[in-house]
């Protein structure tokens, strides 16, 4: 069965993060998309080194892959005739560049709007309104919005995430703003100009703390690694020094936790059996569980908890987790081809479609890659004006 | 359907939605933000866990965590442990476009309402599981929750000081990649379908969605082996990028580009000559020399205030913002000036405000907001679209595996 979304044609004028996650999932769920790239260094992303590997950015990589690219200068009149007629190609066009670019090359969506066209902007503070111009990127957004104010432990200073979180939901809100355009298309045949700007998801996510604010409640702070509204949920050392993570999230898994730990006098005040009366004796319940932890190693915690129902983590770096036998597994990893290094490791798509997969996993592609091939095929120009498309430069 | 004139883009489905917590919920939120008809079926004693969650100190019994991703939902309060339970969730199937549940695996088909039953009365349901490790894993029956999959990914690992212990994000990210992950599945699923008339089974979990989103890093240790250190608010590959001290504060910024380090240097600080630093060279130098690359950068911010730097940052085209906390961030004049923040009426509260869908539509609108609902405010509404009669509806609220809340 070919992919969901097989025969939709993406032309990608996105870069770095937010846009490139937008198009990835769009590429995942069986789209052709075509990034388009300045020959010159192409993706900003391209050039995130140190560290490398053979050369190439693992952070281009990871993002990029089973997309096409074609480098194409917009600077130029061949360049941007070739980009408009891509466009006309395209069911759908995303972009992500400063306030302005798009339509200094006139490509913004008035310009090139057809009824069917679907158009994803995913700015930084949206295209219209006094930010407009403003540039953003995911650390400051992380800042702005209230989220790094969150994380981090009470008596130190706001951490960023290493994951770029901001960006990644911006370009899931973006893929799935393009996915609901792309059903609303099939209803009634007209396409639309759609926005999902990072500061607007940077807000949203905020949501489920922002809104107990907005209630009239307390500005809430940061807790390293406890829940606002569960406890306990928190970290705790183990006898070998390793963090266990657990969480006790409702009565059932309250009883079990505090029962195998032997505090069945904590098991038995009423005060504890509402998940308000938890939170509100936090720390005392959270001492009682670390004491509990520091008298055996992880591991064992792990496996104990497990068997008594309640969640439980060891705390994994990112190989562990790569190579767990939960990631194996469940086939998240596996390898694709790649022009350059032969094959390259991959990290699936987290959904499963059942009888209609995903896409199958291509590696990120080289600059320029497949301008040829897709010049060809989707406009069926000659070898004469790929060449001149392509200019003196070797794009390979 | 509200007083919005204009379609939504999901305004023709019915989802069916068993969902509890965060990651499902935060899933039929945004299809119901998206304009879906979103029928939230409830236990009826006490619902949703998170009614119970920090419940609000004006003594209304409502819990803001649960008012924060159940608008634009309709509450069915219904017993499905039981046989008229089950009967009305196959009528409502029969009806419905989409099935989303985050059970443990094995939940659903014990009470008969799993997708090979389901789907005989509807063959093109499309039908999301959402758990912690996957129906296909050795862990299906283990019950996930944000916090485990955020240590199992790696993600906590990689959060936080370099010489403090890994750190948990401030907002329960896994659970909202999750929700967002099964969206988009639902959304591919819903694509196919027209192709074929035909529904399908999704399965979406939480390790997994945790583990997609490592992206750049995973990238790095899947193709080398090591695991990426903390590095607090900096960034491995970029540099500068995260937060700053200034005379009052914290700023965060970053320069994505040469062209933007260039202006950073010129315009914003004001020092032309570290363009000429070899040390400072490009990206790929500045992240080698990263201690002297930010000694130099903060001694200089530390000379003026917030928002002087942001000022004087902005006018040469930077990205830069101040480190806000949650109160500032909600008061911030971005949000207000994108309309992002709506008023809606609720049941029992009267109007509570909302941070609107993300998702900006130039021609269906995302769906005007309606507040969260109380436990079973809209059962028998939803009985009645099922297409059960005044007599059976009446029955079921009496044999009590229906509720309905009145105020």
């Amino acid at each position: 069965m070919p992919p969901p979304l097989n025969g939709i044609k993406v032309v990608d004028f996105t870069r770095v993060i937010a846009g490139p996650v937008a198009a990835l999932i769009l590429s995942d769920l069986g789209a052709e998309v075509v990034k388009l790239e300045h020959p010159q260094g192409g993706d900003d992303t391209r050039g995130y080194r140190p560290p490398d590997y053979k050369g190439l950015s693992p952070a281009f990589l990871a993002y990029n892959r089973g997309k096409q690219s074609v480098a194409i200068d917009l600077q130029t009149s061949s360049g941007l005739a070739t980009a408009r007629e891509l466009i006309n190609k395209a069911d759908i066009v995303i972009e992500n560049f400063s306030t302005g670019v798009m339509a200094k090359y006139g490509l913004d969506y008035d310009s090139v709007r057809r009824p069917e066209l679907i158009y994803i902007s995913t700015s930084a503070y949206g295209r219209d309104g006094p930010f407009a111009q403003q540039p953003g990127y995911d650390p400051v957004v992380q800042a702005e919005s209230g989220y790094q104010s969150l994380t981090g432990h009470p008596e130190h200073e706001p951490v960023r995430t290493a994951i770029p979180m901001t960006d990644v939901t911006t370009g899931l809100n973006g893929a799935l703003a393009a996915l609901a355009a792309l059903w609303r298309r099939k209803k009634t045949g007209l396409g639309q100009f759609v926005e999902a700007p990072l500061y607007d998801t940077g807000a949203f996510n905020t949501l489920p703390l922002a809104i107990q604010r907005m209630l009239g409640g307390q500005n809430p702070t940061r807790l390293g690694n406890a829940d606002h509204w569960i406890a306990p949920s928190n970290s705790y050392i183990a006898s070998d020094g390793e963090l266990v993570v657990l969480t006790a999230a409702d009565n059932k898994q309250f009883k079990a936790l505090f029962s195998l730990i032997d505090r069945h006098d904590i098991v038995g005040t009423s005060d504890y059996l509402t998940a308000v009366g938890r939170l509100n004796n936090r720390d005392k319940l959270d001492k009682a569980v670390q004491a509990a932890i520091a008298t055996a190693p992880a591991a064992d915690w792990v496996t104990r908890l497990r068997e008594a129902g309640v969640p439980v983590a060891l705390l994994r770096e990112t190989p562990e987790a790569i190579e767990s036998k939960e990631t194996k597994r469940r086939g998240l990893t596996g390898r694709a081809p790649h022009p350059t290094l032969g094959d390259a490791p991959e990290l699936g798509p987290p959904f499963r479609l059942k009888y209609r997969g995903t896409k199958p996993a291509q590696g990120a592609p080289t600059l320029g890659q497949d301008t040829d091939k897709v010049l060809k095929r989707w406009l069926g120009y000659s070898e004469a004006q790929i060449a001149e498309i392509n200019g003196t430069d070797n794009l390979s | 359907m509200s007083k919005a004139a204009a379609a939504t883009p999901l305004e023709d489905l019915v989802v069916l939605d068993f969902t509890r917590v965060l990651a499902g919920p935060w899933a039929s939120l945004s299809l119901a933000d998206l304009g879906a008809r979103v029928i939230k079926i409830e236990h009826p004693n006490g619902g949703d866990d998170t009614r119970r969650y920090d419940l609000l100190p004006d003594g209304s019994g409502e819990s803001a965590y649960f008012l924060a991703v159940n608008r634009n939902k309709q509450s069915l309060a219904l017993d499905i442990t039981t046989k008229a339970g089950q009967e009305v969730i196959f009528r409502l199937a029969a009806k419905a476009d989409i099935v989303i549940e985050n059970f443990r695996a094995d939940v659903m088909t014990r009470h008969g309402l799993d997708y090979d039953n389901l789907k005989q009365v509807n063959e093109s349901l499309i039908y999301c599981s959402v758990t912690g490790y996957g129906h296909s894993s050795p862990n299906k029956m283990v019950a996930g929750y944000d916090p485990i999959a955020q240590a199992e990914s790696g993600m906590m690992w990689m959060t936080g000081e370099p010489d403090g212990p890994p750190l948990r994000t401030g907002i329960s990210y896994a659970d909202m990649f999750t929700g967002m992950f099964a969206c988009q599945a639902i959304l591919g699923a819903l694509h196919s379908r027209t192709k074929d008339g035909l529904g399908q089974q999704i399965d979406i979990a939480l390790l997994d969605s945790a583990a997609a989103v490592g992206a750049n890093y995973a990238q790095l240790a899947l193709l080398t082996g090591i695991s990426p250190k903390r590095y607090g608010s900096e960034h491995p590959f970029v540099e500068p990028l995260g937060n700053y001290e200034c005379e009052d504060g914290l700023i965060s910024l970053i320069c994505g580009n040469e062209r933007q380090w260039q202006r950073f240097c010129k315009e914003g600080l004001e020092r032309p000559d570290l363009l000429k630093d070899p040390k400072l060279k490009d990206n790929a130098s500045r992240v080698l020399n990263r201690d002297y690359t930010r000694e130099i950068i903060s001694s200089i911010l530390k000379q003026k205030t917030k928002s002087e730097w942001i000022e004087k940052l902005r006018a040469a085209g930077m990205p830069v913002g101040i480190v806000r906390d949650l109160v500032e961030a909600l008061a911030a004049p971005e949000l207000r000036a994108r309309g992002m923040v709506h008023t809606t009426t609720h049941e029992r509260l009267g109007p509570i405000e909302q941070i609107a869908s993300p998702m900006h539509f130039s021609r269906t609108p995302t769906a005007s907001l309606t507040a969260p609902p109380l436990l079973g405010q809209h059962s028998r509404d939803c009985l009645a679209f099922a297409g059960l009669s005044h007599n059976e509806i009446e029955k079921l609220i009496q044999d009590g595996i229906a509720v309905e809340t009145r105020e």
